[in-house]
């Protein structure tokens, strides 16, 4: 995989936790979809403000790309980088699975 | 199960023998008997099959479901939510969610087994955790969240009764 493809995501200041299929799809749509190389390492960037995420919202979130990509490959595509390790991890664990 | 199809049927025609007058023979006996001789067999057929049923099922109910659900999903609600004081503890919250990630690894086994029940408890504990991420972001609506938390909560209480004890 070539170059890293920055996607710094943003959201309203109030807002510590992400939930929803669809607010997670509505962000993908306005953040990622038109951002996103499928020809690089997409490295999508959670705001220090988020603390928690729902498995709803990264199902919506990554709908899509899971559709072109796969689970499989999807680590090859896109690195995710949040408030904490754990949260990284947690992110990466519900689109996995 | 072989000895128990035996047991019946010595004792189907033993009755038979017992109540039936041999010097004059009687068609309309002989068949009767037959047919609870029939009926008989099925009977305990179809009692061994649903008892092995039963017995399988509650296996994995004891072995998947039973901790998670009488132990681990009361306690996890019990220690990350206050209602009394509208707070929550972050700390529990992560763990709840770990706890609910665990516990759809374990269901797994019942895509394979009941697709329909799988999926009904995958989206009850997915709602499960989208309601205590919300809860967790602001105290406005708080009761109203926590209510619609533990209304998901017996859904997914009445849909394991419901594929256990049907």
């Amino acid at each position: 995989m070539g170059d890293n493809n920055i996607i710094e995501l943003e959201f309203d200041k109030t807002i510590s936790a992400l939930a929803g299929n669809d607010y997670g799809y509505g962000h993908y749509k306005k953040q990622i979809e038109n951002k996103f190389d499928y020809n690089k390492r997409n490295i999508i960037i959670f705001p220090e403000q988020v603390k928690k995420v729902a498995i709803s919202f990264v199902q919506g979130m990554f709908r899509d790309i899971l559709k072109k990509i796969g689970k499989s490959e999807i680590e090859r595509y896109v690195t995710i980088k949040s408030s904490s390790e754990k949260l990284t991890e947690k992110i990466i664990s519900y689109i996995k699975f | 199960m072989e000895e128990i199809i035996q047991t019946t049927i010595s004792t189907t025609i033993n009755e038979v023998i017992e109540h039936s007058n041999l010097l004059g023979f009687d068609w309309a006996t002989l068949v009767l008997s037959v047919i609870a001789l029939m009926v008989s067999i099925w009977s305990v057929v179809w009692t061994v099959r649903k008892n092995n049923e039963s017995s399988y099922k509650n296996n994995l109910y004891q072995d998947i479901l039973k901790k998670p659900l009488h132990e681990e999903l009361p306690s996890c609600i019990q220690k990350s939510i206050d209602l009394n004081n509208k707070s929550i503890d972050d700390l529990e919250i992560d763990k709840f969610q770990d706890f609910l990630m665990d516990l759809r690894r374990k269901i797994l086994v019942f895509k394979y087994t009941d697709n329909e029940f799988y999926e009904e408890m995958e989206n009850n504990i997915v709602k499960i955790d989208e309601y205590i991420v919300l809860i967790s972001n602001r105290k406005e609506n708080f009761e109203k969240r926590y209510e619609e938390l533990i209304l998901v909560v017996k859904n997914l209480y009445k849909c394991v009764e419901q594929h256990f004890y049907k």
